[in-house]
C-alpha cells in the first residue's frame, strides 16, 4: 500500500481530516468484529455516510477477491496471515483438550474454514452496509465489486 | 492439637491476601489476562498486535496523509505497574537485516527477534524501508521473583502490569492498543502443610480433576476454595461443621459434575477437628449428554461448505466441552448426524420464515411462532433436543446466532427448548458460544453506555474488586475475534446447575441438585462467575 497524497505534516486541517478517518475506521471495525451486534453498530456506520465507503469498498473487494482464491494461507494480506496464526494457535489449544480433535479436523482445513468465514462475514458486512447507503457513490463502489472493475 | 490449629490458620491468612486497591480504570478495549504466579509458565506469550495496515484499516492507501514508517511514524510503548523489566517484545515478521536497524533506544536484544523493554517509556522506530504492518508480540518474562534477606527467593506479591502501545505520526495518535494484566495470588488456595485432604476415586483422565470445597476451618467458614491433582490433594484442616455451609463440587474432564451438598450424607462424615481426614469423592457419572439437532438449510451450491463448517464447528465444541471440564457431552454432531434440509423449495421456505422474525423480533420475543411455522414444516424442528440451524439467511449477516429460549408457558414442560441459527461468516466457537446460551450463560465483557452515550465496561467485574475478571478468550466474550477457547469453573457450574439451563429445562440432567445462579449472584452456593482453577 502507498499513499498517493503527499502533505505537509503540520497541516492543521488535514491532521483534522486524518483524526476524524481514525475515529470512522474504529466506527466500522466495531461493526466488523461484533457477534451479536448490539443495536446501533450498523446504523453508526451508515450515519457516516460517504465518508467510510472507500473504507467499505476497499473491504468488500479485498474479502471478494481472497474468497475465489484455493489457498488463502498462501496469501501475503497481513491481516489473513495473522488471522491465520490466530486459528493454528487455537487448533492446538484444541488439540490438547481434546486428543481426539485432530484425529476429526485437519489442522489446514481449520485455518482455511476460519479464514473463509472472517473474510465472508467483513464481504457481507461491507456489501450490506453499502447497499442500505444507498447513496450514489455506496452503490458505485457496490456495483464495481460485482462486476469486479474494482478490483485491487 | 492448639498448636496446629493456629499454624494452619496463621498459613491461611498468609494466603488471603486483600486484593490491592483499583489503580487504573478497567479499559474498554485492548488484552486483558489474570494470572495465578505461582503456577503461570516461565514465560507467558501475549495476544499479538498489529501495527500497521490491515482488511479494515485502511491505512495509508484511503489516507489523505502518508502515515507510513517511511514517513517517520513509530510506535511508542509505555511499561508501568507492580513489576519491573517483566516484558519483551518479540518482532514476529521483520527480516534480520530489519531487525538489526530497529531503532528502541532503551531495548536490549535477548533474542534474534525479542526485545526487552524497562518500565517507563520506550519508543520503536521502525526501519524506514519497511512497509506494511508490523506483528508484534509481547512477553512476560517469568518468574516473579524477589531476593529475600535469607537469600531465598520468595514469589512476588499480586499486582497488575500495564503495556500500552501508542502508533504516533507529527505528534498524533493514529492507533492504540493495550494489555492490562492481573497476576494475583493462586486464589484462597489451603495447600499447606495441614493434612486433610481430598481423594479423587475412579479418576482416570490424564488431567487433573478440580474440586470446589465450602466448608468450617479453625478460623472461621470458607467459600468456593479451589483445588486440582490426579489422586490426592492436600486441602488443609476442614472441621466438622456446626455453622457454616458445607458442600463440594467435582469438576473432571471425561466426568459429569458432581455437586456433594448434603451435609448429613456419609460423605461429609470424614472431616472431623483433626487433620489428616482423607474425604473421598467416587467420580462415577459419565458427562450429561445434550442432544443437538443440526439442520442444514442452505442452497446446494453451497453445501459442501456449510456441511464442513458444521462438522469443525461441532468437533470444536465438544473439545471445548471436555477441556475446560463442564462435564457435558454433545451427541448430533458427527457428519451423519447431521441432517441437509435438501429441497430447494423448503431452504428457501425456511430462510424466508427466518429473515423477517430476525428482522422483526431481534429480542426473541415470538419464538414460539416461529417454532410452530418450522413445525408445519415437519420433522425441522425435534422439540427434544437443542435445534440449530445453519442458514443462509441475509438478515443474519448483522446477527449470526442467536439462542432464544422458547416460553416455557407456551409449551410442554421439557420441550421448550429453544432455537440457534448460524450465520455463514460465524467463527468455529460462535457455535459453542450460543450452546453456552442454551446452557443458561450470559455474555461477558459488554460494552455498556450510560444515559449521556459514554461507553464503559460491564460484564467484566464479577466480584467487584474493580478488576475484570475475564479475558477476551472466554467463550461468553461477545465479540470476536477468537479465540475464545475457555469456560471459568463458575461458568461450568452454573450450565450445569441453573433451573434455566437446557440441561434442565430439557430434562436431560434428571435427578441432580439445580441452582438459580445469574451471572451477577454470589453467596454460599453461587460461586462468583469468575472462579476458575487457573
Amino acid at each position: 500500500m502507498s499513499c498517493s497524497v503527499e502533505v505537509k505534516k503540520t497541516d492543521k486541517g488535514l491532521r483534522a481530516t486524518l483524526q476524524d478517518e481514525l475515529s470512522n475506521n474504529g466506527v466500522l471495525r466495531a461493526w466488523l468484529n461484533c457477534e451479536e451486534c448490539q443495536e446501533g453498530q450498523l446504523e453508526q456506520v451508515l450515519k457516516l455516510g460517504d465518508d467510510i465507503v472507500p473504507q467499505l469498498g476497499q473491504v468488500l473487494d479485498l474479502s471478494t477477491k481472497y474468497l475465489a482464491s484455493d489457498s488463502l494461507e498462501d496469501l501475503e494480506a497481513f491481516q489473513l496471515k495473522y488471522a491465520a496464526q490466530v486459528a493454528r494457535d487455537s487448533y492446538a489449544v484444541l488439540s490438547d483438550m481434546n486428543p481426539r480433535f485432530k484425529k476429526q479436523v485437519r489442522e489446514e482445513q481449520f485455518v482455511d474454514a476460519q479464514l473463509r468465514r472472517l473474510l465472508l462475514r467483513y464481504q457481507a458486512r461491507a456489501a450490506l452496509s453499502l447497499e442500505l447507503m444507498g447513496t450514489a457513490r455506496s452503490k458505485a463502489a457496490l456495483a464495481g465489486t460485482q462486476s469486479g472493475k474494482n478490483r485491487p | 492439637m492448639a498448636a496446629s490449629l493456629v499454624y494452619c490458620a496463621h498459613l491461611l491468612a498468609q494466603q488471603l491476601p486483600d486484593k490491592p486497591a483499583i489503580q487504573a480504570p478497567l479499559p474498554v478495549t485492548g488484552y486483558y489476562g489474570r494470572f495465578c504466579i505461582a503456577k503461570a509458565a516461565t514465560n507467558v506469550q501475549l495476544p499479538a498486535t498489529v501495527f500497521g495496515c490491515g482488511v479494515a484499516d485502511c491505512c495509508a492507501s484511503c489516507s489523505v496523509i502518508d502515515a507510513s514508517w517511511q514517513n517517520g511514524t513509530r510506535i511508542e510503548v509505555t511499561v508501568s505497574g507492580a513489576f519491573e523489566n517483566a516484558v519483551s517484545l518479540r518482532f514476529e515478521n521483520l527480516t534480520p537485516d530489519q531487525l538489526n536497524s530497529l531503532n528502541i533506544p532503551n531495548g536490549q536484544f535477548i533474542a534474534e527477534s525479542e526485545v526487552k523493554i524497562p518500565s517507563g517509556e520506550s519508543t520503536v522506530q521502525v526501519p524506514r524501508d519497511f512497509s506494511g504492518a508490523i506483528l508484534i508480540t509481547p512477553v512476560i518474562n517469568m518468574p516473579f521473583t524477589a531476593g529475600d534477606d535469607d537469600g531465598e527467593p520468595k514469589t512476588h506479591p499480586p499486582g497488575r502490569l500495564n503495556v500500552e502501545f501508542k502508533t504516533i505520526f507529527d505528534e498524533l495518535e493514529l492507533g492504540q492498543a493495550g494489555y492490562v494484566m492481573d497476576w494475583d495470588d493462586c486464589g484462597p488456595s489451603i495447600t499447606t502443610t495441614c493434612l486433610d485432604a481430598v481423594e479423587f476415586q475412579n479418576h482416570t483422565d490424564s488431567e487433573p480433576a478440580v474440586v470446589m470445597l465450602d466448608g468450617e476451618t479453625d478460623f472461621g467458614c470458607i467459600n468456593d476454595v479451589i483445588e486440582s491433582g490426579m489422586a490426592t490433594i492436600p486441602v488443609g484442616n476442614f472441621l466438622e461443621a456446626f455453622s457454616c455451609h458445607e458442600e463440594a463440587v467435582v469438576f473432571a474432564r471425561d466426568k459429569a459434575m458432581q455437586i456433594f451438598e448434603d451435609a448429613d450424607s456419609l460423605i461429609w462424615s470424614a472431616w472431623t477437628d483433626l487433620a489428616g481426614d482423607i474425604q473421598p469423592f467416587l467420580l462415577g457419572d459419565p458427562r450429561v449428554e445434550l442432544p443437538l439437532n443440526i439442520q442444514i438449510a442452505v442452497p446446494n451450491n453451497i453445501l459442501a461448505g456449510v456441511l464442513a463448517q458444521a462438522v469443525i464447528d461441532g468437533s470444536t465444541a465438544q473439545s471445548i466441552m471436555q477441556g475446560n471440564r463442564m462435564g457435558i457431552s454433545l451427541t448430533g454432531t458427527d457428519l451423519n448426524d447431521l441432517v441437509v434440509v435438501g429441497q430447494a423449495d423448503r431452504v428457501q421456505t425456511i430462510n424466508d420464515l427466518i429473515n423477517p422474525w430476525i428482522t422483526n423480533n431481534p429480542n426473541c420475543a415470538n419464538v414460539v411462532d416461529l417454532v410452530n411455522d418450522l413445525s408445519v414444516l415437519g420433522g425441522v424442528y425435534d422439540p427434544q433436543k437443542l435445534n440449530i440451524y445453519y442458514v443462509s439467511s441475509a438478515a443474519l449477516t448483522g446477527a449470526h446466532f442467536r439462542y432464544c429460549p422458547a416460553d416455557p408457558t407456551n409449551q410442554p414442560q421439557g420441550l421448550s427448548t429453544g432455537v440457534v441459527f448460524i450465520g455463514r461468516g460465524s467463527s468455529a466457537t460462535s457455535f459453542t458460544h450460543e450452546i453456552g446460551h442454551a446452557l443458561s450463560l450470559d455474555h461477558v465483557g459488554m460494552r455498556c453506555r450510560d444515559i449521556l452515550g459514554i461507553e464503559f465496561p460491564c460484564g467484566w467485574d464479577y466480584d467487584h474488586n474493580g478488576y475484570k475478571d475475564f479475558g477476551q478468550d472466554n467463550l461468553m466474550f461477545v465479540d470476536y475475534p477468537d479465540p475464545r477457547l475457555f469456560f471459568s469453573i463458575g461458568q461450568a457450574l452454573r450450565a450445569n446447575a441453573n433451573e434455566t439451563s437446557l440441561l434442565n429445562t430439557g430434562l436431560h440432567r434428571i435427578g441432580e441438585p439445580t441452582r438459580i445462579c445469574d451471572s451477577f449472584r454470589r453467596n454460599k452456593i453461587c460461586p462468583v462467575l469468575s472462579l476458575d482453577s487457573y
